[in-house]
């Protein structure tokens, strides 16, 4: 059984390297992780340092990208930005993660009433207003930004759930579920080591795809004054901040945007390239 | 964001198809689209304290008398004619006969005398009592030293005149009266929602709403928009001729201008700082750079620390460079800010103590005790949400750290909430802006008064009331600009708020819009405005 598995992953690894769209994806996110990681040690500038006789300027030696409407570089601003988009994408997507997957199954694994139970909780969490909740949150624990996180991670797993939920709902039907059944494997074996594996494809897809969408949400919390402040920027925020003067100085709304969605589009090969080499069903050997 | 993509969009789609836009057929059907900045807090004249709420009122109400739009002094309103004692303390108001409410009642003196009673009255919390101070013994009713209504100087003599006793002169009044805290309101309608010093009833609702100026409350939708119409029974409908005004509330200054130039708007409440100086190549005829009697200035909570220390406050002053700020931060013609009141077409000359030295604020600050900012806490900056109040607290938020050490969070809410934080005092240091009511250096300097509801600071002086309370008392204009300028002296000594610039009224204008006028506190009757396209 576990060398199987290790086997399985390592193929899925080598299947995904061989795919070169999701590997270049994949080099390039890991750079951008460096970067974002060592930022402060190389940033040109101190991303609140303004110039404000400077003001806003053209792309040029002493500042590559350009500076922004406070004489701030933009490229420094770029790279603290993206520690923060990056953080909140990827910590916020684990969390819905983990609780999406793991109460998705349970809930289609049941069945019954339990299912039924668990699935009424998601939807009435799908009724309440999310930024009511975010706000309410805010204001029971205060302005803090790992807290906002998990918020968000906290709201963004129903859709998982769900999608979990159906994918076990067709599994546990399988023939190779009921075999595990009738020899007696427990419960939570069967969880973890049949279902969730094989569920993985459309959750990983959709995982990729909660990233971007959790970046999107930072930018608009932080504008409604909940989530990053100032002088501390997320790439969100720069393209909002570039898009109110894109007829002015364009370089504010084309560089942050370029690295935003260069990100996303990176993470949506990933997920595709993952999809095709984790799934057990497309194993070619 | 999404509604920000929605109007991208519809403004792409608008443009290539050359469909009609709602400011194109505006003309026809005299419907004036205004950017109202934000959500009003309430549309109760008596309980209201900002400039969009005011916009909205100078539709719903009018008072005795109603702003020039092209000068200082006042037009006749609900008083077609008034004597003015020798003295200058005794107004004699003679109501005109034609002057209904929109139910059809008759507007008559008792319904002001009614008003202003219903603002005095400390139980309904009123923010702007102040503005009445000046009629004899209404600050006593208001501090409730006086029960008994009838003591104060405002008289029903039959229901077409009014008689007003004033404790001193006050060369201002007429244009105070302008004012929408001194129009009148029905007394059937507020009292049918509740007791007359219920605050926040339903009377203000469309529907409910009973008003005398030249238009009605038609619709209000919370966020999205507030319809007036043209009202039939005003006396002087004949000379309106816009049909509806439609008020915004758009927050979000880049918003706004996409409205502007898409068609949907006529005016709008702002620019975007940025677009400033491209619009003035790009639309010439439509930005608008008007001079405006007012103020931006942070205020201190004076009970907190650490700006319970005047040295704290001194200091954060003057490590601010407003010359900068105004010319590449706020970049619409605004100019720096030495002293609290504007300076004044009337010849009222603020002491312009106010500089920029780095060096003696950090000074100041290590004689309060944080030499180099260590130790000092993190404070707070609230604002109301919008992009130009944001761009400017970054750049003083640096301005401070470079020059002061010191750190500083922003924080910014929506109106209404950042209103009542700054009336019960929940903030530490807080963007404010004051546009004059009436032109006169009082109408800035009296709101510092200890204990006023605009003073928000807790900041109270014995002095500075005192010389307030002279200036009130004195008998020639001279003498009273000399105690203004002795107050603000003391004023800009202490900082309980740090001025930053004065403001121009920048915003853009479309062409089909006449009878605009031009005063420099931005109040405009919309009887005289009509839309004719060229």
């Amino acid at each position: 059984m576990n060398k199987q598995e290790s086997s399985l992953f390592k193929d899925a690894l080598i299947r995904l390297t061989t795919n070169k769209l999701s590997f270049f994806s994949l080099i390039y996110i890991l750079l951008l992780v460096v970067v974002a990681i060592i930022t402060p040690f190389i940033a040109p500038y101190d991303y609140a340092y303004q110039d404000l006789a400077l003001g806003a300027s053209a792309p040029s030696s002493d500042h590559l990208l350009g500076t922004d409407t406070l004489g701030r570089d933009l490229l420094t601003r770029m790279m603290y930005g993206s520690r923060i988009s990056l953080m909140v994408g990827f910590l916020a997507t684990s969390v819905a993660l983990i609780i999406g997957v793991i109460w998705g199954t349970i809930a289609g694994f049941s069945g019954g009433k339990i299912d039924a139970i668990m699935m009424r909780i998601v939807d009435t969490l799908y009724g309440i207003p999310f930024i009511i909740l975010i706000i309410l949150l805010m204001v029971i624990f205060g302005r803090n930004l790992i807290l906002l996180f998990l918020a968000i991670g906290a709201v963004e797993w129903l859709t998982m759930a769900r999608i979990v939920r159906s994918q076990v709902l067709n599994l546990s039907k399988q023939e190779f579920i009921l075999a595990a059944e009738a020899m007696g494997v427990s419960k939570l074996n069967i969880i973890f080591r049949h279902l969730i594996p094989n569920a993985m494809g459309p959750v990983i897809v959709y995982a990729t795809l909660t990233v971007p969408q959790i970046m999107l949400l930072e930018s608009f919390l932080s504008f409604l004054g909940l989530g990053v402040q100032p002088p501390l920027s997320s790439w969100g925020l720069l393209i909002r901040d570039g898009a109110v003067s894109m007829e002015e100085y364009w370089w504010l709304l084309i560089f942050p945007s370029l690295a935003f969605s260069l990100t996303l589009f990176s993470l949506n090969f990933i997920g595709d390239g993952l999809r095709d080499a984790i799934d057990p069903r497309t194993a070619d050997n | 964001m999404r509604n920000l993509l929605i109007i991208s969009f519809l403004t792409l789609i608008l443009g290539c198809t050359e469909s009609i836009k709602p400011v194109d057929i505006a003309a026809e059907n005299q419907i004036l689209y205004i950017g109202n900045g934000t959500e009003p807090q309430d549309l109760d004249p008596h309980l209201v304290t900002g400039v969009p709420e005011s916009k909205v009122l100078m539709a719903l109400l009018e008072g005795l008398v109603i702003r020039n739009p092209d000068g200082p002094e006042p037009l006749p309103g609900v008083a077609k004619d008034w004597d003015i004692s020798k003295d200058g303390k005794t107004y004699t108001f003679y109501l005109r006969d034609d002057a209904l409410w929109s139910n059809g009642d008759y507007v008559t003196a008792y319904d002001f005398v009614y008003a202003w009673n219903r603002m005095l009255m400390p139980s309904l919390g009123s923010k702007y009592p102040d503005m009445l101070y000046d009629v004899v013994n209404a600050e006593e009713f208001n501090k409730g030293t006086i029960k008994d209504f009838s003591r104060v100087g405002v008289k029903a003599l039959d229901s077409k005149t009014l008689k007003v006793s004033l404790k001193n002169p006050a060369p201002y009044f007429l244009e105070l009266l302008c004012h929408y805290t001194t129009r009148p309101v029905h007394k059937e309608t507020i009292e049918s929602f509740g007791e007359m010093d219920t605050p926040g009833s339903q009377w203000t609702r469309p529907g409910n709403f009973i008003g005398n100026g030249p238009f009605t409350l038609d619709k209000w939708e919370l966020n999205k928009v507030i319809i007036v119409k043209k009202n039939p029974s005003y006396w002087n409908s004949s000379v309106v001729q816009l049909n509806e005004i439609h008020f915004f509330p758009v927050d979000n200054a880049s918003r706004e201008d996409l409205m502007f130039r898409s068609g949907q708007l006529h005016v709008t409440s702002t620019v975007p700082p940025e677009k400033v100086e491209s619009y003035q190549e790009k639309y010439p005829n439509n930005i608008q750079v008007d001079p405006f009697y007012g103020t931006y200035y942070y205020r201190f909570n004076t009970k907190k620390t650490p700006f319970d220390n005047k040295l704290v406050r001194q200091a954060l002053s003057l490590a601010l460079d407003r010359t900068l700020i105004v010319d590449k931060v706020t970049k619409g013609g605004q100019q720096e800010a030495f002293s609290f009141t504007p300076p004044d077409p009337d010849a009222y000359f603020p002491p312009t103590a106010l500089e920029y030295n780095p060096d003696k604020a950090k000074d100041l600050l290590r004689q309060a005790g944080y030499e180099d900012g260590v130790d000092f806490p993190v404070v707070d900056l609230l604002y109301n949400t919008s992009e130009g109040h944001q761009k400017l607290a970054q750049a003083i938020q640096q301005m401070w750290k470079t020059s002061l050490n010191i750190d500083v969070t922003l924080t910014n809410t929506d109106w209404k909430v950042y209103l009542s934080r700054q009336s019960i005092g929940d903030f530490q240091i807080a963007r404010a802006g004051w546009i004059g009511d009436y032109i006169d250096p009082k109408s800035f300097l009296d709101m510092m008064v200890t204990d006023r509801g605009n003073n928000q600071t807790g900041w109270s002086n014995k002095r500075y009331d005192n010389l307030l309370k002279e200036a009130a008392n004195s008998t020639s204009q001279q003498q009273r600009f000399n105690k203004f300028y002795e107050a603000e002296k003391i004023l800009m000594d202490e900082m309980p708020i740090i001025p930053i610039y004065t403001y121009t009224r920048i915003y853009m204008l479309h062409e089909d819009v006449k009878g605009w006028g031009n005063n420099i506190l931005d109040s405009r009757p919309y009887q005289f405005v009509y839309l004719e396209s060229n």
